[in-house]
């Protein structure tokens, strides 16, 4: 081991030895493994999502909407609703969205009464308190990840002038449900003005007594509803959750497949580089073979340059992308619910973990070259 | 400098080559560069290969410094059978018994001449310290102590010549190989080495064998062997080595 150590200055300088060549490799590497980031990042946000739509929630639409801002469910039906044995509570919501299917800059309001929303989506509050929100009409509290990609703070404006609406910050919440750091409560009466939508909402959020059952509860209320003014389509939060992500599913599974691709990409590059380098010091291996250097000692400086461009293109890669989601926030919307494309801690270590494998699967070729090649004929005179 | 030298068990002469053949397979007609070869060669001795092209010295060489492994037969050098030596053990014993002056010097072209030298000692068990007078020692030895910081690229090759006897030298190898070492110097650069190989040989008390086509550097040596087709042809100790000068 002591060996190997004292000729990483070796591994050091051969790598810096084709600059050109490293850095390209490097680069590559670098390319390849942010897009393993990304979809990683991804996917992870899809997983989170829907982990976190695992709740004893209902939630009622209009059946066949188009998207959440066409459903229209009459107020009234909250009340009706809740008292429904099983049901807790029902938090009547309507809707506004800035782009009603996919987009990566989700703003979602849900306009709700003041005094229903205590104790709803278990809300916590990060700055600010209740009461204002309460109070005042023109307040929203706004979620700790909006606020955080919109770099708001209690007693900025938030203005959206496609529904020409101002309203005053006042509060950052954070919230268990499902997408709920990405949301901006506002009043009900004052998104209904704002959407000229007096009596309706869109949609319902039934929360359910411990041991409910949901699926039995959504069945009742669609029952219920099959022939009055507004049909509903129910469905519990995780149903609904994943309805809506199964939209991305096949993008994700897509990007999936291209994060592999990339990675085999990355190994490819790398051991053409390796290869292309151990090539051309035929040579000097051999010679520091005949010096006393064991096949063992050199495979080992093979397959360390390798993993070392790796490791190093893997960082800049990942780096890249967590500093990117870091300072320019992105969160995908898909049906008025936020897949925050948050980098996990352990992405990092995912990526050193995959930049080890890949480095050394790239030297293997180089590595069985070097094996193979009898001594005499790497040292015989050019 | 401390020189270790492996003995060879009594009355027996330090490198014995025996019976050995060594086939390079081909498609069309194999190649038998050696054939049923014996050789003896004293401790401390100094012995220059002589032969053509394609006559087996280079072949020989390699045998001697385990670099190649032959067909039949035996390598002995001190109380070690080069040729029964697995490639890990060979590497080993090669670190600890050989030093290898390569045709065309084969330094590491990214280490310094400092750190060319001390590669073989990097291998070793050895302090920082240890590394260091060592390698100080062999520099001063082949008078480069003042370009140890270049890089080989920066060197004459006459100096680069000498880096890599000090390579050669500096783990206090009792074997000294070195092929063709004025081959690719003018006569000036060429003459130097030969002196310093002498004065080398004549400090360290190396061992020495040598491949050459040159009858200059033959006549430094005190034996030349004459190979040709792969059989020993002539065999004489030189009484009275000439004297070679110049500096590189």
């Amino acid at each position: 081991m002591s060996t190997f150590l004292r000729l990483l200055t070796y591994v050091r300088r051969t790598i810096l030895r084709a600059r050109t060549r490293s850095f390209l490799t490097l680069l590559g590497t670098a390319l390849a493994m942010a897009l393993f980031a990304f979809v990683h990042t991804l996917e992870a946000g899809v997983r989170q999502l829907s982990e976190s739509a695992d709740q004893p929630v209902l939630v009622v639409f209009e059946i066949s909407r188009f998207c959440p801002l066409t459903s229209d469910i009459p107020v009234r039906y909250a009340a009706e609703i809740e008292k429904l044995p099983g049901v807790k509570h029902v938090l009547p919501t309507l809707l506004f969205i800035n782009a009603c299917r996919t987009n990566l800059d989700l703003v979602t309001l849900h306009g709700v009464p003041p005094e229903a929303l205590a104790g709803s989506h278990d809300l916590k509050f990060l700055e600010g308190d209740y009461a204002t929100f309460t109070r005042d009409s023109d307040v929203a509290l706004i979620g700790s990840r909006l606020a955080e990609r919109r770099g708001l703070k209690p007693g900025d404006r938030l203005r959206l002038s496609e529904i020409n609406l101002d309203v005053r910050v006042g509060g950052i919440v954070e919230g268990a449900g499902a997408g709920m750091d990405n949301v901006a409560f506002v009043h009900l009466d004052l998104l209904q003005k704002s959407r000229k939508k007096q009596g309706t909402v869109t949609e319902l959020f039934v929360f359910l007594e411990p041991g409910a059952d949901g699926n039995a509860l959504a069945r009742t209320i669609d029952e219920r509803y099959r022939s009055d003014q507004v049909q509903t389509d129910t469905k519990t939060l995780q149903a609904f959750v994943q309805g809506a992500v199964g939209e991305v599913g096949e993008v994700v599974g897509f990007g999936r497949i291209l994060g592999y691709l990339a990675v085999f990409v990355v190994v490819l590059i790398l051991s053409n580089t390796v290869y292309i380098s151990a090539q051309t010091r035929v040579t000097e291996l051999g010679t520091m073979e005949t010096l006393g250097a064991s096949r063992g000692l050199l495979a080992s400086l093979l397959t360390t340059e390798s993993v070392l461009l790796s490791l190093a293109g893997a960082l800049l890669g990942v780096g890249a992308v967590m500093l990117w989601l870091h300072f320019a926030p992105v969160t995908l919307g898909i049906e008025g619910f936020g897949i925050d494309l948050t980098p996990e801690p352990r992405l990092v270590g995912i990526a050193l973990v995959v930049a080890v494998g890949m480095g050394m699967a790239a030297a293997l070729g180089p590595v069985i070259e070097l094996w193979r090649r009898p001594l005499a004929l790497a040292v015989k005179p050019s | 400098m401390t020189t270790i030298l492996a003995r060879s068990s009594a009355g027996a002469p330090f490198i014995d080559v025996r019976g050995v053949t060594k086939t390079f397979p081909s498609k069309s007609e194999d190649v038998t560069p050696l054939a049923d070869l014996n050789l003896a060669i004293e401790q401390g001795d100094f012995v220059a290969l002589m032969g053509p092209s394609g006559s087996g010295k280079t072949t020989l060489l390699h045998l001697l410094a385990g670099i190649d492994s032959p067909t039949k037969g035996s390598v002995m050098v001190g109380s070690t059978e080069v040729s029964a030596l697995s490639p890990r053990a060979l590497a080993r014993w090669r670190n600890a018994n050989v030093g290898f002056v390569f045709q065309q010097y084969n330094l590491v072209p990214v280490l310094t001449a400092w750190e060319n030298v001390e590669l073989p000692l990097l291998l070793l068990k050895l302090s920082r310290e240890e590394r260091r007078l060592k390698v100080g020692v062999a520099l001063e030895a082949v008078g480069l102590s003042d370009r140890a910081a270049h890089l080989p690229r920066q060197l004459s090759g006459g100096q680069q010549q000498r880096t890599a006897r000090a390579r050669a030298i500096v783990a206090g190898p009792p074997l000294l190989l070195a092929d063709e070492p004025t081959g690719n110097l003018d006569s000036k650069a060429a003459d130097g080495v030969l002196a310093l190989l002498k004065a080398l040989h004549q400090r360290f008390g190396q061992t020495l064998v040598m491949v050459t086509h040159d009858p200059r550097a033959a006549a430094v040596a005190a034996r030349v062997v004459n190979l040709d087709k792969g059989r020993i042809l002539g065999d004489e100790r030189v009484l009275a080595s000439a004297e070679a000068g110049g500096g590189a």
